[in-house]
């Protein structure tokens, strides 16, 4: 279905090449996951197979695309459409409608399906990827499981054979992404489509995909087999440490109400020096603004904290990274210093001069949880901080956390990566539509 | 038949020929009786027909405004009056302002009874045609109306939508982006205004170029290129148009050459729309239906026509 | 962007034909027809607006580019929607200005009807007057397009450019309040009470008893708040905003 031959493809501003002369083929309803570090340019693998690279993001392509045995390379996405789907990372900022009906058949409009055949075609569709019962629904009131779903099936309407997703379970919580994954295997398996994905989060993965393209991270492109990515996932966190601890942070019964919905059953936390505790639960559980909520508890007591929040660019208010790092605290130089280490420590080093919005997601969270944990607070909150981190990356990150810990710090963190939240805290809370799981 | 007449079960293009039909049959009435009996018909309508949407909350807006207009309108033709002696209804001290080289201006007088009733009649007329427009816009959903506007302003009416879409983003991002700025320093206070623009910008931009992403991904865009002779003949028709609506309107105001008038309009109006469909004629997108044509669209069509009908006959006035 | 000149040449027609659109009650000749005129001209200015809506439309634009364009509308009615209520402050235009200065003039007119439409939609409501008020600020919009072309030589001299801007934006402001007043002037004032157009009077008598009406309305302090908070806002947030927007232009690739 797809071959890719000697493609390469280079940013306009960037030093070196972000994919190298790479050549590989996928057949008709395979499953692959396209996996590698953090900014090894996965994304950008997938928007050069669409054309959005260079389409959207400028930069120069070479090599050679062939879809079906048509020539692509360098169509804009619009040309191709008819014959690759694609899902980008957050499908709720992509929709052009109101409702899953409308979405499921916005891409049949574009290539000028007959309507009798589009309304067979939003039935079907919506039936196979299970939403048949919601095509009334506003898409802003689904679940994010349900939301990529739709986005997928939006994807697929016009009977395009090859769908692309960016990171599709990486927001999800366990069972959205449950349901997802179910839906793209039934479309290999059933529908024969080639799915191309690709994945931090690899584990969830591992049982369904056919085969895995790993870019290292300098632009070239290795295979391998599903189980040689497993033994290569097995890494340690370190042990957390029972040190003498003494209470830093206590709040009272915090609750959050909207209007007559209960976000937040009262809750109270108790944070110690040299300790690190999670929120976790699924998405909507109330991680959120039980971590919000603690930080205003804690502006109130006047202790010094740092927080990342969940969508991290929000923090990044300047035109390049060595401003931001500059900016980290302008009377004191080393802080300045120290969060350019711990960046480089999390992520390599990246061009000083880049805007922080033309990173990818996990070099964005890295440099804002660089330039937080820079700060020394006592308090250091994190709200899901390891979204579009890499394996290799998360487990830095991880170790990074310990060492504050070490330190003394109070960390309180709120993830629904539940491994992640395990390995590395003393103390995990599991909430469950806005309660402590122990106490229901 | 289901006859529910429900604000989303109507076609919106139905509910706009409603609220045009209303309009017009305003903008020729005289009688205070009927116009006033528009204005209650349009807001008893939109209280029967409206459903919990944002765009149908706005009724008391154009109560309040159609209300002022009769009021403005009144009250100044009693302050800026010419003094006259005939059927005197209320006498007041005649004011007479110097205003340099501009001349003069007279205040208050002796208003007559028939300057008041004009004033009134028209004012009820202006705020007619302000609740039979808002009647419309209340009922009729912008989303739906725009999906249904021609192939011709495809682009445009695109730019709209996802203006639509992206305004209520917004305020949650600007929201979202203040409250993150309260926490890279050190005495969480969120930063100023000017501060948060250009991240706000950043961000939304961000957005709109992944909204824009996912849309060509999926085909917006495909549409054929006009020919230089499509481009060519649409600009004639559109001076063309705009030349004849203007003699149009120039033997309106100046002459009673009907017949000639009317042809005027109609060669503008038909220009437009010949430049409409040819230049809309090279996209080939479809449009999926939700929401199709049925009697109870066609009847309320057919009822305002009707109307307009009647009240340009003079049958009612 | 390369303009043909036919097509500048059907919308300056249109632009000048909305311009006789606004200003009929300074020129009708004739009493009997009032009602009638009015009635028609509402119904010329939507048709005014469609040519030249379908003139930018017939021209080639990306969806990036219309994404930019939806997005700055968007931007726009939500910061009218925050403005309004406060009164003499009108914070649609700095944001019009800039956009139409960066992106041009095309872009400028459907940014500035745009931004009333959809707002309007959104909430500050539908009427009659709609139709005015986008032609109107979408010639605000134009203007600006234009005003950035002249001064192509100077892109990238930050300053130089925001007092360009300014410079622009008060004629534009007045301007623009002075059309919607001609709007309202029949709507409100009506005929036949001393601050009314009289039909068949010559041109000056006419503009003096505008000007009064201006003036006794309150139309001029109102345009002059809109003129300084519009200027304000240009020299507050114009380098940012010139720099964001290119940065923008960029990425969208507009050429």
């Amino acid at each position: 279905m797809i071959q890719a031959k000697s493609l390469s493809f280079r940013y306009s501003d960037a030093a070196t090449p972000t994919l190298q002369r790479i050549n590989f083929e996928v057949l008709a309803g395979e499953f692959v996951l396209v996996t590698g570090p953090t900014g090894s340019g996965k994304s950008t693998l997938l928007k050069a197979l669409i054309g959005l690279a260079p389409h959207f993001t400028g930069g120069q392509i070479s090599g050679e695309v062939k879809i079906d045995g048509l020539a692509t390379t360098g169509l804009p996405p619009h040309e191709v459409a008819h014959l690759i789907g694609y899902v980008n990372q957050q499908p709720a900022g992509a929709f052009a409608t109101d409702t899953v009906e409308e979405e499921l058949a916005y891409g049949m409009e574009q290539l000028g399906v007959a309507p009798d055949e589009m309304r067979l075609r939003v039935q079907n569709i919506a039936t196979l990827v299970g939403v048949a019962d919601l095509l009334q629904r506003p898409l802003e009131r689904l679940s994010g499981g349900q939301q990529q779903r739709v986005a997928i099936g939006s994807a697929l309407a016009s009977g395009q054979k090859i769908l692309l997703l960016d990171e599709p379970t990486s927001a999800l919580d366990d069972q959205g992404a449950k349901e997802v994954l179910q839906v793209l295997k039934r479309l290999t398996v059933t529908e024969q489509v080639s799915v191309i994905v690709s994945e931090h989060r690899v584990e969830r993965l591992a049982e369904l995909i056919d085969r895995v393209l790993e870019l290292r991270g300098d632009g070239l492109l290795v295979e391998k087999s599903p189980r040689e990515l497993l033994i290569s996932q097995v890494h340690g966190m370190t042990a957390p440490k029972a040190i003498g601890r003494e209470c830093l942070f206590e709040t009272p019964e915090l609750e959050l109400k909207y209007g007559t919905t209960t976000a937040l059953h009262p809750i109270s936390l108790r944070l110690s020096t040299h300790s690190i505790t999670a929120l976790s639960g699924d998405n909507g559980s109330g991680k959120s603004s039980l971590l919000w909520c603690a930080l205003r508890e804690a502006w109130r007591q006047n202790k010094t904290v740092a927080m990342v929040p969940q969508n991290a660019s929000d923090l990044l208010i300047l035109n390049t990274v060595s401003a931001e790092l500059s900016a980290a605290h302008t009377e004191n130089q080393p802080t300045a210093r120290r969060a350019a280490t711990i960046l480089e420590r999390l992520v390599g080093r990246l061009d000083p001069t880049s805007h922080p919005r033309d990173l990818s997601v996990g070099q964005q969270l890295a440099l804002a949880i660089a330039l937080q944990i820079s700060r020394k607070t006592d308090l250091l909150f994190l709200d899901e901080p390891t979204r579009g981190l890499d394996p290799e990356a998360k487990s830095k990150l991880a170790d990074l956390l310990g060492e504050l810990r070490d330190d003394g710090h109070a960390i309180l963190l709120a993830t629904h990566d539940h491994d992640f939240a395990r390995q590395t805290s003393d103390e995990v809370i599991h909430l469950i539509d806005g309660r402590r799981a122990d106490e229901n | 038949m289901n006859l529910t007449f429900k604000a989303s079960q109507i076609a919106p293009g139905a509910w706009w020929l409603l609220g045009l039909s209303f309009a017009i049959c305003a903008g020729i009435s005289s009688s205070a009786p009927t116009l006033l009996a528009i204005q209650i018909l349009a807001v008893l309508i939109v209280l029967l027909a409206r459903e919990d949407a944002p765009w149908s909350r706005s009724l008391l807006f154009y109560i309040c405004t159609a209300a002022l207009v009769v009021l403005i309108r009144v009250t100044f033709r009693i302050i800026f009056n010419f003094d006259s002696p005939d059927q005197v209804a209320l006498n007041l001290p005649a004011i007479r302002i110097a205003f340099g080289p501009l001349g003069e201006i007279d205040l208050l007088g002796r208003v007559s009874q028939s300057s008041i009733t004009a004033a009134l009649r028209d004012g009820l007329r202006m705020s007619a045609i302000i609740l039979s427009i808002g009647m419309a816009n209340s009922l009729a959903n912008p989303r739906r109306l725009l999906k249904s506007t021609p192939a011709a302003l495809y682009g445009v009416t695109s730019s709209f939508v996802i203006a639509l879409n992206l305004a209520p983003q917004l305020i949650a991002s600007a929201k979202r982006i203040r409250l993150s700025s309260q926490l890279r320093n050190e005495s969480n206070r969120p930063s100023k205004g000017v501060m948060l623009i250009s991240p706000i910008i950043e961000d939304s931009i961000d957005r709109s170029m992944a909204l824009a992403a996912s849309m060509d991904a999926r085909g917006f865009g495909r549409r054929g290129n006009l020919t230089k002779l499509q481009i060519r003949f649409s600009r004639v028709a559109s001076l063309v148009s705009i030349s004849a609506l203007a003699i149009g309107s120039y033997l309106l105001l100046t002459s009673d050459e009907v017949w000639a008038t009317f042809a005027s309009f109609t060669l503008g109006v038909a220009g437009i729309y010949a430049s409409l469909r040819v230049t809309g004629s090279s996209t080939l997108k479809t449009r999926y239906i939700t929401h199709s044509w049925q009697i109870k669209d066609s009847l309320l069509v057919g009822v305002s026509a009707l109307l307009a009908i009647l009240f340009a006959l003079g049958v009612i006035r | 962007m390369k303009t043909n000149p036919w097509s500048a040449a059907v919308v300056a027609v249109a632009a000048l034909a909305a311009i006789l659109v606004f200003a009929w009650p300074l020129v009708i000749a004739d009493t009997s027809q009032v009602n009638l005129a009015q009635g028609v001209f509402i119904g010329l200015m939507p048709l005014l607006l469609l040519v030249i809506l379908i003139e930018f439309n017939a021209g080639s634009i990306g969806t990036r580019q219309l994404a930019i364009l939806g997005l700055l509308i968007a931007l726009n009615s939500v910061i009218r929607m925050l403005g309004a209520g406060v009164s003499g402050i009108e914070t649609v235009f700095f944001l019009l200005i800039i956009g139409g200065y960066v992106f041009g003039a095309g872009f400028g007119f459907v940014l500035g009807a745009g931004s009333l439409l959809v707002s309007g939609l959104l909430g500050a409501g539908v009427g009659p007057w709609l139709p005015f008020q986008m032609m109107a600020a979408g010639l605000v919009g134009l203007g600006a397009g234009l005003v950035g072309r002249l001064a192509s030589k100077w892109r990238g001299r930050g300053y130089l450019e925001v007092l360009l801007m300014s410079c622009y934006a008060i004629p534009a402001c007045f301007a623009y309040g002075a059309l919607m007043t001609l709007w309202n002037w029949p709507f409100l004032a009506g005929e036949g009470s001393s601050l009314s157009y009289v039909a068949g009077a010559p041109l000056n008598e006419n503009l003096a008893t505008f000007l009064k009406y201006e003036i006794f309305t309150g139309g001029l302090i109102w345009d002059l708040g809109r003129a300084v908070t519009t200027v304000v806002l240009i020299a507050i947030t114009g380098k940012t905003l010139l720099t964001t927007l290119s940065r923008a232009a960029n990425k969208a690739q507009f050429s």
